[in-house]
């Protein structure tokens, strides 16, 4: 394993791979903040020289954070298929990119081959990628789930409806999903942030959701994004939840700091297959974004992106729904600006995807960040081209509760219609039915709220 | 909840059970110019809250010592959060010209939104003194911290050694505000003090808890801290073991 590279006449050398997957980075404030980013452009070009050199094997045995010491790298490392890995452990980081690129590779040999690998290996090529790479690639590794409605089928682009109210009032959440199934939104989730994490509230809420999805016979599935053991309460509560909510983070002492272990998230996962309400194999809905463990201070040297691919490596033992990165939400910190949240985002979703995750996007910025609606477009629109399972639907891209932007109920219906995209098939029949839409596109009676309180 | 025999409420109803921007309309599948150029304003006004800075004037005007923490510009503020927590090297030689172990500590930062401070600050401010005066509080030097962020309040505890500090910090700006304010509030401040020890009032603007109403409460607050001598969670447990109901 060769840890140095010469780059223009001069050396570099690089202590650890930890080390090389850091300085490889595209800039990003939080690998500053955390004083591992590369310290020049040169540097960061001998990072990236040295990374394509190295094996699929070198990265294997130096996880990020070591084995011994970590759950997270525990968990990924037994979920490697061996005989995959087998095949392809001699691949240097630069092949795996070519081979992930060429036109001679279908969709279904990279997702053979996925099982074979671990966080850092999708880590390492996906910095080896530019924003073009990052989209084409990731077009070839669609990820379907499977609940009352099929998400990530190619051509189709589905929405987390998130109607949040910063007081969780029942009326005013009712206004803004009757607003976003007018706009063809909702097909993935009907998914409430509380404000009140208490079980109380958390069985009121599914309640309601649960009344609007019958009433309606709505083809979709609801979830209320408490903490999981509130969730788990609720569940025992006997409130009618289709899909458990849970935020990760790469390394073990991350979730320590979410207040979750592995043998939590198991625990969950078995009481939403035996008391949720869904009759489907996908239950479960993981939310990330790069930054959370150096936000935590357990982050352990290691870089923001190779930790956010850490969390899809240990989502991927659940067989979830839904996955998405909530990129913009994290702050300046992390990522500083438009540029760094869009790169941060395709980085995601190709990270995800390649691990056999279904990755949507909530593209967002909060108001202290360097960055603006035009940034969200210009992210939403790329990862609707590279096949991204699903974005957020907000009214006007405004969370009156969270006091942060992303994608609107529009967004979502102008990025199907502007690629040729569709909702999942049962909710585009549903719409249909409704008179909401017509061979895939909306009519002129969508968009109307009135339409489910005539 | 309404019953099946009831009517199902009105669209009305439900609209104004919301402040979410709803029933705007589309051109094609698209924004109506009305709604984007509200939402740009909007987005305007929160980030000219984060990167302009509170006046010195109305610093002077009122009354306040300004010191400042490491993080020298709104920028350096925002991108590197510990510069905030700590204070300048000009800091302590001011804060050592101020009161030593008040009852009361008042202090301002702009936090994430100068707006909010420009705004509803003085009015806070201003008020809550009035309130604490006539309870016959014994009051610090008023503060305005530039550049703060929350957990700069135990530094600057540990060397004025106050009974109960109360921070009024300026909240990250949303699109419905941009002019939100929490106050802090906690016993005995010093360096070994972390998050569960503070008791937090948040929303406090125009729209949400009224400044003059959140200076009344925070009053109560501070005296309801000062008879247990505990805030954050041991206040929470203190109340919960003399049977008071958590406000």
């Amino acid at each position: 394993m060769r840890l140095t590279a010469r780059v223009h006449g001069r050396s570099y050398r690089f202590a650890s791979v930890r080390e090389v997957l850091a300085r490889a980075n595209e800039p990003k404030s939080g690998d500053a903040l955390a004083g591992i980013g590369a310290r020049s452009h040169l540097e960061r070009a001998a990072a990236k020289r040295v990374l394509a050199e190295l094996t699929l094997e070198d990265l294997r045995a130096h996880p990020v954070v070591p084995l011994d010491d970590d759950e997270v790298s525990r968990v990924i490392d037994a979920g490697i298929e061996e005989r995959t890995y087998r095949e392809i452990r001699g691949w240097s980081v630069g092949e795996l990119r070519d081979w992930l690129l060429d036109d001679a590779t279908a969709p279904e040999a990279i997702r053979a081959t996925s099982r074979g690998l671990t966080a850092e290996m999708a880590a390492a090529v996906a910095k080896l990628c530019s924003n073009l790479d990052l989209v084409y690639g990731a077009r070839k590794m669609p990820v379907r789930t499977q609940a009352r409605t099929t998400v990530g089928l190619p051509g189709r682009l589905s929405s987390r409806l998130q109607p949040n109210h910063p007081a969780d009032d029942p009326l005013g959440i009712t206004a803004a999903i009757y607003e976003g199934l007018a706009y063809g939104a909702g097909d993935a989730l009907i998914g409430i942030n509380p404000c009140i994490d208490t079980v109380e509230n958390v069985v009121a809420l599914l309640r309601l959701t649960a009344d609007v999805i019958e009433r309606w016979r709505i083809p979709t599935q609801n979830c209320v994004l408490a903490h999981v053991t509130t969730q788990m309460r609720a569940l025992e509560a006997g409130a009618p939840m289709d899909i458990l909510f849970q935020s990760l983070a790469g390394t073990e002492a991350g979730n320590t700091s979410f207040g979750i272990t592995v043998t939590m998230l198991d625990e969950a996962r078995a009481m939403i297959h035996e008391r949720g309400t869904l009759r489907a194999p996908h239950r479960m809905y993981f939310e990330t974004g790069q930054g959370s463990e150096l936000s935590a201070g357990a982050h352990g040297g290691a870089d923001q992106m190779t930790l956010e691919a850490r969390c899809y490596g240990l989502a991927r033992r659940y067989d979830p729904f839904l996955v998405n990165t909530v990129v913009g939400f994290i702050g300046p910190e992390y990522l500083a600006d438009g540029r760094q949240i869009v790169r941060a985002g395709l980085e995601d979703h190709f990270m995800g995807k390649l691990l056999g995750v279904p990755l949507g996007a909530d593209a967002c910025y909060t108001n202290h960040a360097d960055a603006d609606q035009n940034d969200c477009d210009t992210l939403a629109t790329m990862l609707a081209v590279a096949g991204c399972n699903y974005f957020m639907g907000v009214p006007a891209g405004d969370d009156v509760m969270l006091s942060y932007q992303c994608t609107s109920y529009h967004d979502g219906a102008t990025l199907r219609q502007l690629l040729g995209l569709r909702p999942a098939p049962e909710f585009e029949e549903w719409l249909t039915g409704l008179g909401l839409m017509q061979d895939g596109r909306l009519t002129a009676r969508a968009g109307d709220p009135a339409v489910f309180t005539a | 909840m309404t019953t099946s025999a009831a009517a199902p409420p009105s669209l009305a109803r439900l609209l104004a059970a919301t402040p979410a921007r709803l029933a705007i309309g589309r051109a094609g599948p698209r924004l109506r110019t009305k709604t984007w150029l509200a939402l740009l304003a909007d987005h305007a006004r929160a980030r000219d809250a984060v990167t302009s800075e509170v006046p010195v004037s109305l610093v002077r005007r009122l009354g306040l010592v300004e010191i400042a923490t490491r993080a020298e510009s709104r920028p350096d503020y925002v991108r590197v959060p510990a510069l905030g927590r700590e204070l300048g090297r000009s800091a302590l030689a001011r804060l050592r010209r101020c009161r030593r172990a008040p009852e009361v500590q008042l202090a301002l930062t702009d936090g994430l939104s100068s707006a909010a401070i420009v705004t509803n600050g003085a009015a806070v401010l201003t008020a809550l003194t009035r309130e604490l005066r006539r309870r016959g509080r014994r009051l610090g030097t008023p503060l305005f911290v530039r550049n703060g962020r929350v957990r700069v309040q135990d530094e600057i505890g540990a060397v004025l050694k106050p009974e109960v500090f109360c921070f009024i910090v300026g909240e990250r700006p949303g699109l419905v505000t941009a002019e939100s304010l929490s106050a802090y509030v906690i016993y005995r401040p010093s360096q070994r003090s972390a998050e569960p020890d503070r008791t937090v009032v948040s929303n406090i603007h125009r729209g949400g808890i009224a400044p003059a109403v959140a200076a009344r409460r925070l009053a109560d607050l501070i005296e309801e801290i000062l008879r247990h001598g505990a805030s954050g969670a041991a206040l929470a447990a203190a109340r919960g073991a003399a049977g008071e109901t958590t406000r």
